[in-house]
């Protein structure tokens, strides 16, 4: 089960207390510039910051921190690490396996069915040029000639229907595109959760840092490397383009393609 | 020059059921002479050595890309010729754009059907 936070044991970001020493210190503070000392003005400002960002970054790390349980309840191992009756696991690398089974066996099925239409129609053409030879030849009784017009009629329908089928198969095949386009819909999505929660992790440690940072400006200063500052820009950045990017239909395409020149 | 039906086509898909698909709906389109590689890697010595007339790709595909694919298509001399439409889930417009730089002939988006593929070869082989 997730430890989901509940929202109202989050902290106001200023208490009462630390309202009143909030004012004690812009007051302190408007002293110092007034008298130009900027040492003791920039110490109110840095404690001024450290009133506003302690609970704040405490309140992103639990946020952070709920998120981060959401996105792991979401299992994406395989299918051994889930229990039974753990309905709520979503296993999805078990879902593609399955749905992509699916498919070769649908498509092994009607490969299959493939080659018996078509030898079924060959058969069917044979039967015609049989008939149609015999009747260029001989010259039938009424009883022959009557049998012969419904052998043919027969082979029309059986041609008729087995056309049917073929198209019915096809429209098999094309159906199981879905599969596909499912399969890569869900890896792009198991991607992205697991990027997200890639993210959480930096975030995490970023709104600790920040913590930190406010308690501790001097100390935290050094702690704080450029590096990581330009990973948590570079995984900000990639969770932001997830959803940039517009998803076109086939004739939206098209149009753009005669816009390219095509 | 209208498309010839025993042309030599050659469909690049990692997933095999879309493979199996897409030469599935090729023979019911009347061409028979089609193979299948996995990826741009295997691909492309196929095309090099083969006398291939189309290729069909997917974009999405390990190794080597379509885009890649068709990137090296037409920066080689021997077979740069060769018509390449891609058949991809891939709708973003800036992927349409940069397949159209690299010199796709046509683009079709996954879920398709045989009559978006059988007008999509028809406008590359006129």
């Amino acid at each position: 089960m997730n430890n989901r936070q509940d929202p109202n044991s989050f902290p106001s970001l200023i208490s009462n207390m630390e309202l009143d020493i909030f004012r004690e210190k812009t007051n302190q503070l408007m002293y110092n510039l007034e008298n130009n000392d900027l040492v003791a003005a920039l110490k109110c400002i840095n404690e001024i910051n450290e009133i506003t960002g302690k609970n704040f970054y405490e309140i992103i790390g639990k946020l952070t921190r709920g998120l981060h349980n959401a996105v792991s309840d979401l299992s994406i191992s395989s299918i051994q690490d889930q229990s039974e009756n753990d309905i709520t696991r979503v296993d999805l690398n078990y879902v593609i396996s399955l749905t992509d089974d699916a498919a070769k066996k649908t498509l092994d099925m009607t490969e299959n069915s493939m080659v018996i239409i078509r030898s079924l129609a060959e058969n069917n053409s044979e039967q015609k040029s049989l008939i149609e030879n015999y009747l260029a030849v001989h010259s039938p009784d009424e009883e022959t000639s009557t049998l012969l017009h419904r052998l043919t009629a027969l082979g029309q329908y059986s041609e008729t229907k087995i056309a049917q089928v073929n198209i019915n198969i096809t429209e098999i095949v094309v159906a199981q595109n879905f599969q596909d386009i499912a399969s890569q819909s869900i890896t792009k999505a198991i991607n992205i959760i697991k990027e997200v929660e890639n993210s959480l992790v930096v975030l995490t440690q970023y709104a600790n840092l920040l913590t930190n940072l406010s308690r501790f400006t001097e100390q935290a200063k050094e702690g704080l490397k450029p590096e990581d500052s330009e990973a948590i820009k570079s995984d900000i950045g990639q969770l932001n383009c997830i959803n940039e990017s517009e998803h076109l239909n086939q004739n939206d395409v098209d149009n753009l393609l005669s816009s390219l020149g095509f | 020059m209208p498309a010839d039906l025993n042309m030599k086509i050659l469909v690049v898909d990692d997933h095999e059921s879309m493979r199996r698909i897409e030469k599935q709906i090729l023979n019911d389109l009347g061409y028979s002479n089609v193979d299948m590689a996995d990826d741009g890697t295997t691909a492309l010595p196929m095309l090099i050595e083969g006398d291939y007339d189309f290729v069909i790709t997917d974009w999405n595909m390990p190794q080597m890309e379509g885009i890649e694919l068709l990137k090296s298509i037409r920066a080689d001399k021997r077979i740069c010729k060769i018509p390449v439409l891609l058949v991809t889930a891939e709708s973003k417009k800036e992927r349409i754009v940069e397949a159209a730089k690299a010199g796709v002939n046509d683009y079709v988006v996954k879920p398709f059907n045989a009559d978006t593929l059988s007008a999509k070869i028809a406008r590359i082989f006129p």
